[in-house]
């Protein structure tokens, strides 16, 4: 019964990924470029998704979000072991 | 009107760029086709296409005939429902514990109501009495028979929860005792003593449940989008004669 608990069943059970959940965050970054893309990226001349503007502007818009979050850590980490410990 | 073409079309804005359709006229056209609540791509309203996002991610798209933008949308949306599945498990649409997450979640449509409906009825079940919580009441009679039984004021404040790991969900019949007691069949959660079985999904905690929910709740806002879009066609990137122009004069 414990190998069977232990089994992983897709949609079923979680996965345990606990130590390297920070990498989840790469794919909802790449899909919700992508999501959000597919909506604002303006027709080619024939009236047409123009392809690889598409991916050019989804993977560009990708590293926004992922160096905003970078970012939003730096900020975090400066405030809570240099800025309060200065205030306190 | 609905077959005007685009005032963002290749031809509308090479004639704008040419100098052909001044700046004035552009603007009197883009006033005059939503005073007349045109449902072309320029004005009004597209319910059609709203309705068909509403029940599948990027099909407004597809109702409108844009194939790559339907296929791109509604595949990163239905990717990030898929993903956050299978990261946190079903536990990661959860309408009763998680019920702020899952007003979010709601706008991906019916599919999140189905993974929920599945989540609340065929998998969670009511607790039975052990180690003095709450729950439904197991009698124990001969070897091997046992009956189930909860007053029915009981019943209704309890509320279906996952099945634990050392616990598997059976339906039975329970005994509802009150003024006029019956019988009805529920779902619930009995201790594997004997070793046999296995709980039909396992709870997500931390950071799975967190970054799982997370994936479900992105997956509806990025709907809300492509169903804005859908819903109204002309309020979407549009592209200016001055921009135009100034993109004629640098190509």
């Amino acid at each position: 019964m414990i190998d069977l608990m232990l089994a992983y069943r897709p949609i079923l059970d979680p996965l345990d990924l606990h130590g390297v959940w920070y990498l989840l965050l790469l794919p909802l970054s790449i899909m919700l470029a992508m999501a959000f893309k597919a909506a604002r990226v303006r027709d080619g001349d024939d009236g047409k998704l123009p392809i690889m503007v598409y991916l050019r502007q989804s993977i560009v818009f990708t590293i926004q979000i992922i160096l905003g979050m970078v970012g939003l850590y730096a900020l975090a980490l400066l405030v809570v072991t240099v800025l309060l410990p200065m205030a306190v | 009107m609905r077959d005007a073409p685009r005032l963002d079309s290749p031809a509308w804005l090479a004639a704008v760029s040419r100098g052909e359709i001044t700046e004035g006229r552009y603007v009197a056209e883009r006033a005059a086709r939503k005073q007349t609540g045109s449902t072309g791509p320029e004005g009004g309203l597209d319910a059609i296409a709203a309705v068909a996002a509403i029940a599948l991610p990027g099909a407004g798209y597809l109702v409108r005939g844009r194939m790559a933008r339907g296929l791109c949308g509604g595949g990163a949306v239905l990717g990030l429902v898929l993903c956050g599945l299978l990261i946190g498990g079903i536990d990661a649409v959860d309408s009763r514990e998680d019920k702020a997450w899952y007003y979010g979640q709601m706008l991906v449509g019916p599919l999140v109501f189905a993974v929920d409906w599945y989540h609340q009825e065929q998998l969670k079940a009511y607790p039975t009495v052990r180690d003095g919580a709450a729950g439904i009441e197991v009698v124990r009679g001969a070897p091997d028979a046992r009956s189930f039984r909860v007053s029915a004021g009981r019943l209704a404040v309890l509320s279906k929860r996952t099945v634990g790991p050392d616990e598997r969900r059976e339906v039975v019949d329970v005994t509802v005792e009150g003024t006029r007691p019956f019988e009805t069949k529920l779902a619930v959660a009995v201790p594997a003593e004997d070793g046999v079985g296995a709980p039909p999904n396992r709870k997500s905690l931390a950071k799975m449940n967190e970054i799982g929910t997370l994936y479900v709740l992105v997956a509806g806002m990025m709907n809300l989008v492509l169903i804005l879009d859908a819903l109204f066609p002309s309020r979407g990137p549009s592209r200016g004669p001055a921009q135009a122009s100034a993109k004629a004069g640098a190509s």
